[in-house]
């Protein structure tokens, strides 16, 4: 599937779909042995002998793990299918009968046999991805649209960028669009422009399966780079302040930076026991703080990935989202409990500085003005509130919105706000 | 409000908010049943307070609102795909195409897929207040007759909804039997008969559970005599029989006169008859000598120590969080009510609404036990309902039809409690205040103060709640019905409901005819607990032989024969102290004092603790341990209780030993004092030679003693 391709953007993300979906029952002149095999191992052993799963320790995810073999050593014997195991169980000599829920067809079995006879060659990919080439072709109804999962200003305040399925989109405030970056691997759930404007940073991928980084150049509109990394989605990107580093959090519970110059990865940052929601650099770029589903916000040392403090706590449930305050003596978190809490920093990790009932629903974003003055939240409820930040009093509220905000942008001005919706809409609102 | 901004671009041309095209499915109505039925939303999946690997839905889908959030929008809409609906997670992980650590829960393409497949590329609309609510469901058949194990039928399962429609919901319903001994149930509602009896089908859609009725009768033959003979008394044995009549099991016969004297004092009086009462009894031959005997018994003193100490376990007397004076004037509050028989209803009404000094009031001392909210509210459905709400406190019951807001309702009417030290020891004065409320967790806000499904207050209402409270509580039917339950559990050692107070709708009695017929009875009759017993004694059920035939031996449930159960632990530590003629001694207690007659359970006691004496922390019935086990006998067989009181002073023992009789007869005397029967005479030969009772002397003695008190016979009713 030619989703993850790394290239410069090409075809809008529902086309590849639909060739993907269409595709499988491709190719005429027979497969090559391995990639015939993989596909009856994809379809009859999978469930079991996954990754997650792992059966007898055994997980057919790559060919590689394949070849390390299970409890009982190794599953097969390459150019050897009678002395091998895995052959022999599902020919039935072999307790236990494979597969266990059923049997294979001869000619599977005779694939399989060739394939192991020729010496097993290596197949390429992962049987998981080989299964997502097979899915049944259903169309969202017309007037269906993608949401706006991540929204960022341009430094020089023309320009905001979208993140959405597949694509992000690159708007005049106010709304016109003036280009689609297409290409991505799934939603695009956060966007960060560089200090300096010259670098866009993407964090998207297939949730349980890889997170996509890419970096583009806005102004000419090009893929720079784009890599994979984390065995999950991303959910947040933040460049430091110098523009050298990136940041990305992903469900896979790290953080890990990378050199934005060459995509080297620096350092894989754990400590989290649940998904990474937000990440944030300070001003300074020596602190890094990360929000997660364990309820936790940590602060990291940038230099060492060595945690500072102990961590921020008193949320109840997981939270989504967090900014650092300018000047990095304080962080505002929210997320599942419908809180707002501010803790004030200090060298052995932070105290509450005050809380707030904010909404009728989980906060899912939260965004501050560059002065700091003002807190900005946006609510599963559709409400978008104004804060002062540093008494968490109710400033104003937005109408309700129709439909759930995901994304929050505040422009460089302090002057705008762009608000992503679930429904794929962006509104831009003044801020007073 | 926040001015409009001027310049609103969309991205798309359609500016219209996607509402649910009127055939897409629903996501209430639809997509939440299946991850229901597919178990996704269960208590070790998704539904599990933490969630699972990140994942969280409400249990069971109590909660469709956070439930939607969850599916659709949570973590940057994560688990669902609205531009290509296949590539969602919540389609993926279900049908194992990526790894899913809950397994396969259905296949592609199957129709659960496809469901939920539509409502996603319908855009997943929300769940709307405009949504049909779902009100009843239809379970067909409602009674299953079935001739023999391995006889099937189809339960087809139809909802009704809140717009008037109705549809058949069999495929989304989660089936499951009540006992599965006589009938298994599959996933979809084939019901196969496996053994004889009755069962229940339980179904559950959408947070509403209905049964279907299962009967397999024995295949036997029974002649019409075996029915039209058997002896009746009353109206309990109309229902019974009718119910052993539709089995096909045979009643045994009614029980000798001395297992019925010694069974109806154990039962309701805690004591063995003496020999004087027995043998007057037996001396008797009207015809309505049984129930002479009852009208007697009842009136004795003895009733009220048993029966004050029974509602004393109900009610937590210990001293363990009160005050001694406190437990005391708890304690007598207790016996007080019972002495005069105080009607159930008025006796309870009058501890819901308590106030004053708790001294001179005992039954504030209920709300001392109890201060939280929560715990009075679970506390009061539990033990006065046979309800179990701590399941809603953090979530819809799950099996039950009580929700967290009805939970938080009824909290809210006990809210309103102030406790203040009063002058004397222990004193303690509550005071009802015009403030205070419960608030729900979830919603963050107090519920209007609502007693389970009867009506609100107004929160501004400044009276009492608790009066409004008590009202609906002592005035509904589930109120009557579980005291019934329990006293009946008290006289067969298992309620017509059981667990004796779990009434919950999903919990059937054996003989639902049974229980309504005596819950009017009691209703209709002042909430009259004396009355109830007195029924239930006179009743030919409650004196049946506890000899099984042959054709009834296994029925645990219908009341065909005498449940022979062991004696509860102060009834067999005073029936020891009875037939020593020794009486234990507890400390801070005048000697002479019963087990029965002690106040409260925070009283020293191995062989108590030993045969199960509830430690009054919980109204649950399962505190009291009714299992005969090794630590028991062992405790009676080489323990110190028995053993000091056969070597005591003054004791039974003794007074043999001085009266010199002939051993035949000492074993009869003593048979008469344990067993409240006279021995065979192979038994006496048997034990006058094996005891050497004619040289042994008190050795003899004792060890005669010994052998009946630790007999089974002894430690049983018949």
């Amino acid at each position: 599937m030619g989703v993850r391709a790394s290239g410069p953007a090409s075809l809008a993300g529902f086309l590849l779909l639909a060739t993907a979906a269409s595709g499988s029952a491709g190719s005429r002149s027979g497969p090559a042995p391995a990639a015939a095999a993989s596909k009856i191992l994809a379809r009859e052993c999978y469930s079991c002998h996954n990754q997650v799963k792992r059966a007898g320790a055994l997980s057919l995810h790559t060919y590689q793990t394949l070849m390390k073999g299970g409890n009982n050593g190794p599953a097969l014997i390459p150019g050897n299918s009678d002395e091998s195991r895995m052959i022999q169980m599902v020919e039935g000599l072999l307790e236990p009968i494979m597969p266990e829920d059923g049997f294979l067809a001869d000619q599977d079995i005779e694939v399989l046999r060739a394939w192991v006879d020729a010496g097993a060659p290596p197949w390429e990919g992962d049987l998981g991805r080989m299964r997502l080439e097979r899915l049944p072709d259903i169309r969202p109804a017309e007037t269906v649209r993608p949401e706006v999962a991540s929204l960022a200003f341009h430094p020089g305040g023309a320009m905001v960028a979208a993140g959405s399925y597949r694509e992000i989109r690159l708007l005049r405030p106010g709304g016109e669009i003036q280009a689609r970056l297409t290409g991505l691997a799934e939603t695009v759930r956060s966007v960060a422009f560089s200090p300096d404007g010259s670098r866009l940073a993407s964090g998207a991928g297939m949730p349980s399966r890889f997170g996509e980084v890419k970096i583009w150049d806005p102004a000419a509109r090009e893929l720079v780079r784009g890599w994979e990394g984390h065995t999950d989605c991303i959910y947040s990107v933040a460049f430091s302040p110098d523009g050298s580093v990136l940041a990305t959090a992903s469900y896979d519970r790290l953080i890990k930076l990378w050199e934005v110059r060459t995509g080297r990865e620096i350092r894989t940052i754990s400590g989290h026991v649940d998904a990474v929601y937000s990440l944030a650099f300070n001003s300074m770029g020596d602190r890094l703080a990360s929000a997660s589903a364990d309820r936790t916000v940590k602060v990291w040392d940038v230099a060492s990935g060595r945690q500072l403090g102990t961590p921020l706590s008193g949320s109840t449930a997981e939270l989504f989202t967090m900014a650092f305050y300018p000047g990095g003596r304080r962080i505002a978190a929210a997320g599942m409990d419908k809180m707002i809490r501010i803790w004030d920093l200090g060298a052995e990790g932070g105290t509450l500085a005050g809380s707030v009932f904010s909404h009728d629903g989980p906060v899912v974003d939260l965004s501050l003005t560059p002065d700091g003055n003002t807190l900005i939240s946006a609510g599963a409820d559709g409400r978008v509130k104004f804060w002062d930040a540093l008494s968490l009093e109710e400033r104003k509220a937005l109408e309700a919105q129709p439909d759930t905000v995901l994304a929050l942008a505040v422009s460089p001005s302090g002057k705008t706000l762009a608000v992503g919706r679930y429904d794929g809409i962006v509104v831009f609102e003044p801020i007073q | 409000m926040a001015k409009r901004s001027p310049v609103l671009l969309l991205f798309v041309l359609a500016v219209a908010v996607l509402k649910a095209a009127p055939d897409s499915p629903s996501f209430r109505n639809d997509v939440l049943p299946i991850l229901s039925k597919a178990g996704c939303n269960s208590g070790p999946c998704h539904g599990a307070l933490a969630g699972k690997n990140g994942f969280r839905l409400s249990l069971r889908g109590y909660d469709p609102v956070t439930d939607y959030f969850s599916l659709t929008r949570e973590a940057l809409g994560r688990r669902l795909v609205k531009m290509a609906p296949a590539r969602s997670l919540i389609l993926l992980k279900p049908t194992l195409t990526l790894p899913h650590g809950g397994g396969k829960r259905f296949d592609v393409d199957s129709p659960e897929y496809h469901v939920i497949a539509d409502w996603i590329a319908a855009g997943a609309p929300a769940p709307s207040p405009d949504d049909p609510v779902i009100e009843t469901i239809e379970v067909s058949p409602e009674k299953i007759l079935l001739r023999k194990p391995g006889d099937t039928v189809r339960i087809s399962v139809r909802a009704r909804f809140s717009d008037g429609s109705s549809r058949e919901v069999t495929r989304q319903t989660k089936f499951s039997s009540t006992n599965e001994g006589v009938v298994a149930v599959g996933d979809r509602g084939l019901a196969t008969a496996k053994g004889h009896g009755e069962g229940a089908v339980s179904v559950w859609y959408s947070s509403k559970v209905a049964f279907s009725r299962v009967t397999v009768p024995h295949e036997r033959k029974l002649g019409p005599d075996v029915f039209g003979q058997a002896p009746r008394n009353n109206r309990v044995d109309d229902l019974v029989l009718a119910k052993l009549r539709e089995l096909r099991i045979p009643p045994s016969p009614l029980c000798d006169d001395n297992t019925f004297i010694r069974r109806v004092y154990l039962d309701t009086l805690g004591l063995l008859p003496s020999r004087q009462d027995l043998s007057r009894f037996l001396a008797d031959t009207r015809s309505d000598r049984r129930a002479r005997l009852i009208d007697a018994v009842l009136e004795r003193p003895e009733y009220v120590d048993y029966w004050t100490y029974k509602w004393s376990d109900l009610l937590l007397v210990s001293s363990r969080k009160l005050e001694p004076a406190a437990m005391w004037s708890y304690y007598d509050w207790i016996r007080n009510g019972v002495a005069r028989n105080r009607p159930w209803d008025r006796f309870i009404e009058e501890l819901v609404t308590a106030t004053g000094s708790n001294l001179e009031n005992g039954a504030v001392n209920y709300w001392l036990i109890h201060q939280q909210p929560q715990e009075i509210t679970e506390n009061l459905s539990q033990a006065f309902l046979g309800i179990s709400l701590t399941c809603a406190r953090c979530h819809n019951h799950p099996l039950e039809k009580w929700t967290q807001d009805q939970y938080y309702g009824m909290a809210n009417l006990v809210s309103r409690v102030r406790l203040k030290k009063g002058q004397a020891a222990g004193e303690v004065t509550l005071v009802p205040r015009p403030v205070g409320e419960v608030s729900h967790p979830r919603l963050g806000r107090p519920m209007p103060p609502q007693p389970l499904d009867g009506e609100s207050l107004e929160l501004e209402d400044p009276a009492d709640r608790r009066r409004h409270l008590a009202r609906w509580l002592v005035g509904s039917e589930h109120f009557a019905r579980s005291l019934v339950n329990r006293v009946w559990a008290h006289f067969f050692g298992r309620g017509i409901v059981d667990p004796e107070d779990d009434l919950r709708a999903t919990n059937p009695a054996s003989n639902e005819a049974l229980l309504s017929a005596l819950t009017r009875d009691f209703m209709d009759n002042g909430h009259d607990v004396k009355r109830l017993i007195r029924t239930i004694l006179n009743s030919a059920t409650y004196q049946l032989s506890s000899q099984a035939n042959p054709a009834n031996g296994n029925d645990d449930e219908y009341f065909s024969h005498h449940r022979s159960r062991r004696l509860p632990a102060e009834v067999v530590l005073d029936a020891i102290s009875q037939v020593t003629e020794v009486p234990e001694e507890f400390k801070g207690y005048p000697l002479g004092t019963r087990a029965l007659q002690l106040p409260e359970t925070q009283v020293e006691s191995y062989f108590l603790d030993s045969f199960g004496r509830p430690p009054r922390l919980s109204s649950g019935a399962d505190e009291r341990k009714g299992d005969a086990n090794v630590a028991q006998v062992l405790h009676l067989i080489n323990g110190g209780t028995l053993n000091r009181k056969l070597r005591a002073e003054g004791g039974a023992v003794d007074r043999f030993l001085d009266l010199e009789l002939p051993a035949p007869e000492l074993v009869e005397q003593i048979y008469e004092m344990a067993l409240s029967r006279r021995p065979s005479q192979p038994e006496v030969a048997r034990l006058v030679s094996a005891l050497a009772l004619e040289q042994a002397g008190r050795e003899g003695i004792e060890d005669l003693f010994w052998a009946v008190l630790t007999s089974k016979e002894f430690l049983f009713t018949h």
